[in-house]
């Protein structure tokens, strides 16, 4: 799923489940698209082909995008949540971080345990390339409308 | 008619029905602080979706080892959602259960602890003394 559709959801997420705080945006924004800089060394490597293609596929995901991810990322934010009072950041940091997993993991082809097993996985929730396309473009129109509608 | 919404549910890819168990896990957590009762259910619902995609899986796609993945990766991506508003310890629980999941994968037999069914035991007998 795009960045934009990632930031947009798990910011109405984030504002149903404790409320809405506008100062809040800039934390939801940077943990909502930090697991997509893993994409970085892939695109500047095969810059042509996704152009061409405008998809990544799960051969771009590292290790850090996928269970063994989570796993290292939770144990972290497990450890902080010891020391650092204020759990509420803390959840909202984790709960991005696992959206951001969930909805690559329904939408696009993953490959959850990486480093264990190069074989994909994926939901069927759509077949063709275009289906996906008009999911992702319809879902970030809706999410934009709904962010609008929250925010102002 | 019966028969024939039957054999249509039974032909449902098991994956999705894995997907959909993400999601009403995340309907749990939007849920738990405003109605934990309706709550309560949808956990239940999470665990019925959950047992029916792997009676699916067992039955149709015994030797697909990517629906086992599947289901593995969103039982884990469940707990990892339903438990973000009960850091501790749960997430702990939940850290224990995902490295074990992934240590075991490659061995005879995937190794895993039902959480999501003690976590529903922990949720009622807490509801309980609510009220």
């Amino acid at each position: 799923m795009n960045s934009l559709f990632h930031f947009l959801f798990n910011y109405i997420v984030v504002s149903l489940i404790f409320g809405q705080k506008p100062e809040l945006i800039p934390i939801v924004a940077f943990f909502s698209i930090m697991l997509d800089l893993d994409h970085l060394p892939y695109v500047i490597k095969n810059f042509r082909s996704v152009l061409r293609y405008l998809r990544f596929g799960s051969v771009s995901r590292t290790r850090s995008h996928e269970l063994f991810g989570l796993a290292i990322v939770s144990s972290i934010i497990l450890f902080i949540s010891f020391f650092y009072r204020n759990l509420i950041i803390l959840q909202i940091i984790l709960l991005c971080i696992i959206l951001h997993y969930t909805i690559d993991f329904l939408i696009g082809h993953s490959r959850p345990f990486n480093p264990y097993s190069k074989q994909e996985v994926f939901l069927r929730f759509y077949s063709t390339l275009k289906q996906r396309v008009l999911i992702e473009m319809t879902s970030t129109i809706i999410a934009v409308i709904v962010f609008w509608l929250m925010i102002f | 008619m019966a028969y024939d919404i039957l054999r249509k549910i039974s032909t449902i890819y098991p994956n999705k029905i894995f997907g959909l168990t993400l999601v009403t896990s995340l309907l749990f957590l939007i849920l738990i602080k405003n109605n934990p009762l309706l709550a309560i259910f949808i956990l239940i619902l999470t665990l019925i979706l959950n047992y029916y995609g792997h009676i699916l899986r067992r039955r149709y796609h015994h030797y697909n080892k990517s629906v086992l993945m599947c289901e593995l990766a969103s039982a884990r991506l469940s707990e990892s959602l339903l438990f973000i508003l009960f850091l501790k310890p749960w997430y702990f629980f939940f850290i224990i259960n995902c490295l074990l999941t992934l240590y075991t994968f490659n061995k005879k037999r995937v190794i895993t602890v039902p959480l999501r069914g003690i976590f529903l035991v922990y949720l009622i007998i807490d509801y309980l003394k609510l009220f």
